[in-house]
């Protein structure tokens, strides 16, 4: 067998003139530079080089093209990473969204929407219990409903004479009430918005209105120092609460109906019983206005027990946020405090229990929504949420949607995730 | 004249409501003195103590057949006089007043008297004033227990408002271990800055005997559950 000469195998790459001159001048600048004179000379001649001194702008540039290809090729390599892991992103969501359950769903920044149209400070906002729709409440004495899917104002409820305080929807999601510093509470019908009844008896402005589950009930406080129980059928005010000594912010029934709680000016939070009238219990320790209260649900009992070292207690369980800038958690069921949540720079404005459980969300002066871990009792997160007071916050029982109103005007949608 | 001038000079001496201090009037001085006869000869059998001002004093006048019903057989040393500020009731417990006793509880009510007259007092120093009373009584019986009970409504609005200030502070105290705090308020008025007509005599400030018993009645859980307690 005869010897095999080894043929090389020559790539040709097809280049023009100019490129090939350009490549000759090139390399005769790195020859010279790297003094192979010898070199040089004999490939100037071949190459047909015309003598003098190679052009500045070759310069350097056979070193320079040279690394470049490994500067590209580890930015082709860093591209086609990315490239799959967003087209894994596409085909599956996010990475870690699989891996958390909706339970851990926290509203993260930038928000989905904001929301304009109001034309004075928010006062309260609140969802629908079933569909994706908010109803947001104004100094500008409208209530505004609107879709929070699309970001479409779906419609503006004219009727109070001043700030309406707060808006609620009752179980059905068919009816909305409304409350006002015009002293009247207002009933509307959500599928034609028409204003249904107008319900007076309040000496000042009425701060809170709140559906009992039943919905055939409805509760309000007032700057007038009561909580009347009105009948939603007949618009008559069936029982007064009195008791609390100033101002009342806020007033919540429990998931049963069976206690109300309210929180007042005088710095104290009561429990009532809604059949008899009898305050249970009054809750003194926050050192300045209570400004909101919120019960917990059935799923946060475990997290806060957990969070404020309790024995297995049955609660119920109720969240309050004041002036003094803390978030207190109560029992109760032995009406102590069991947790307070420090961290506002401000008035805590709103409260709302994350339907997982797990977390309690706060909305504050201090422009911040903060979202607390409640079996650790610490503040998980801050979001900058907006450029002015942050004074409402609700979160949707069944889609995975936060809803803020500031001082600013705006109303923010944010995705939980 | 220049007695004269010192002693008006000492009469207009804005009294500090935390600071003991007696009164002038010679009924007064008698008054006590009575008081602290009583204590010496009864302290075995003294087991309720109320102290406070003219309204407490009522239970011996409007309130007497309330008060010999159901505070009387209990043992019950009352020691209400008419006009007493914070400080006087501070110099009286200092006094002997106290001296020996070892009640199960105490029923405190003062304060009205440090409002409102005078353009120097203040719902804050009444506080002051009244934590101090609460503080010496805790100290001097240390096995009883205090009843405080927040001052009550009375004449109009800014009365009201004024007594509001007062009860949101002095809730404060209650400890509940202690000290234990009830507000009556709304048990005595019709609306805010609005007294019951029927509980209030019409100076709108001193009970009737229907506000004696609606006194009794409203602190009645509370009284028997600190009474029976350890």
């Amino acid at each position: 067998f005869c010897g095999l000469t080894l043929r090389r195998r020559r790539t040709r790459m097809v280049l023009t003139q100019r490129q090939k001159e350009e490549l000759n001048r090139a390399v005769a600048d790195y020859l010279l530079s790297n003094e192979y004179f010898g070199a040089l000379e004999v490939f100037k001649r071949e190459s047909n080089i015309p003598p003098g001194d190679i052009e500045n702008r070759y310069n350097g540039l056979l070193e320079k093209k040279w690394t470049s290809v490994i500067r590209l090729q580890k930015k082709v390599m860093e591209l086609e990473l990315k490239l799959a892991e967003a087209e894994k992103e596409i085909h599956s969501g996010a990475p870690n969204r699989e891996r958390r359950s909706p339970t851990d769903w926290i509203p993260r920044p930038p928000e989905k929407f904001i929301l304009r149209g109001h034309r004075a400070p928010l006062i309260r906002v609140a969802f629908h219990p079933v569909y994706t729709i908010v109803a947001t409440s104004s100094e500008d004495a409208t209530i505004r409903i609107w879709d929070v899917e699309t970001g479409d104002l779906e419609r503006t409820l004219k009727g109070h004479t001043d700030s309406v305080q707060d808006v609620t929807f009752d179980h059905t999601g068919k009816i909305l009430a409304s409350c006002s510093a015009d002293m009247s509470i207002k009933l509307w019908d959500m599928s034609g918005y028409e204003c249904l009844k107008t319900l007076r008896g309040h000496d000042h402005n009425v701060s809170s209105v709140a559906f009992l589950p039943s919905g055939d009930y409805l509760v309000s406080s007032s700057r007038d120092r009561t909580i009347k129980l009105w009948e939603v059928s007949t618009g008559y005010c069936v029982r007064t609460f009195q008791g609390h000594r100033e101002w009342i912010r806020m007033v919540r029934p429990n998931p049963d109906g069976s206690l109300l709680a309210s929180c007042s000016n005088d710095q104290t939070v009561r429990i009532w019983a809604t059949n008899t009238k009898e305050c249970k219990a009054e809750l003194r320790d926050h050192e300045h206005v209570v400004e909101c209260i919120a019960w917990a649900p059935e799923s946060s009992a475990e997290h806060i027990c957990e969070g404020s070292e309790q024995k297995k207690s049955t609660g119920p369980f109720l969240a309050s946020g004041s002036r003094d800038k803390t978030i207190r958690i109560w029992d109760i069921g032995t009406n102590t405090c069991i947790l307070v949540l420090i961290g506002h720079d401000n008035w805590v404005r709103g409260l709302v229990f994350h339907p997982g459980g797990k977390y309690l969300l706060s909305a504050s002066d201090d422009k911040t929504v903060r979202i607390w871990e409640l079996a650790n009792k610490r503040c998980l997160k801050v979001l900058e949420a907006h450029s002015h007071f942050c004074t409402s916050i609700d979160f949707h029982r069944n889609h995975p949607y936060v809803v803020t109103g500031s001082v600013d005007q705006n109303i923010k949608v944010w995705e939980c995730r | 004249m220049k007695t004269v001038l010192v002693l008006a000079f000492l009469g207009l001496a804005h009294a500090v409501p935390w600071v003991p201090e007696p009164r002038g009037e010679q009924w007064w001085l008698d008054l006590h003195r009575s008081f602290v006869e009583n204590t010496a000869r009864n302290a075995d059998n003294i087991t309720v103590l109320f102290y406070g001002d003219s309204i407490t004093q009522g239970w011996f006048g409007p309130g007497k057949e309330v008060y010999d019903r159901k505070y009387a057989p209990l043992g019950t040393a009352n020691y209400g006089i008419s006009g007493d500020r914070t400080e006087h009731l501070l110099f009286r417990i200092q006094n002997d007043e106290v001296k020996g006793l070892n009640p199960k509880l105490i029923v405190l009510k003062i304060g009205t008297n440090n409002i409102g007259n005078d353009p120097r007092d203040n719902a804050d120093d009444t506080v002051r004033g009244i934590h101090a009373v609460a503080d010496l009584l805790l100290q001097v019986l240390p096995n009883s227990k205090l009843l405080l009970l927040g001052v009550l409504p009375r004449n109009d609005a800014s009365w009201f408002q004024l007594v509001a200030d007062i009860n949101i502070k002095i809730s404060k105290f209650h400890d509940g271990n202690r000290v234990h705090f009830l507000d009556m308020w709304h048990e005595f008025s019709t609306a805010f800055g609005v007294v019951d007509p029927q509980l209030y005599s019409g100076d709108q400030l001193h009970l009737e005997a229907p506000g004696y018993q609606k006194w009794a009645d409203t602190m009645d859980r509370l009284f028997n559950e600190l009474l029976n307690s350890n």
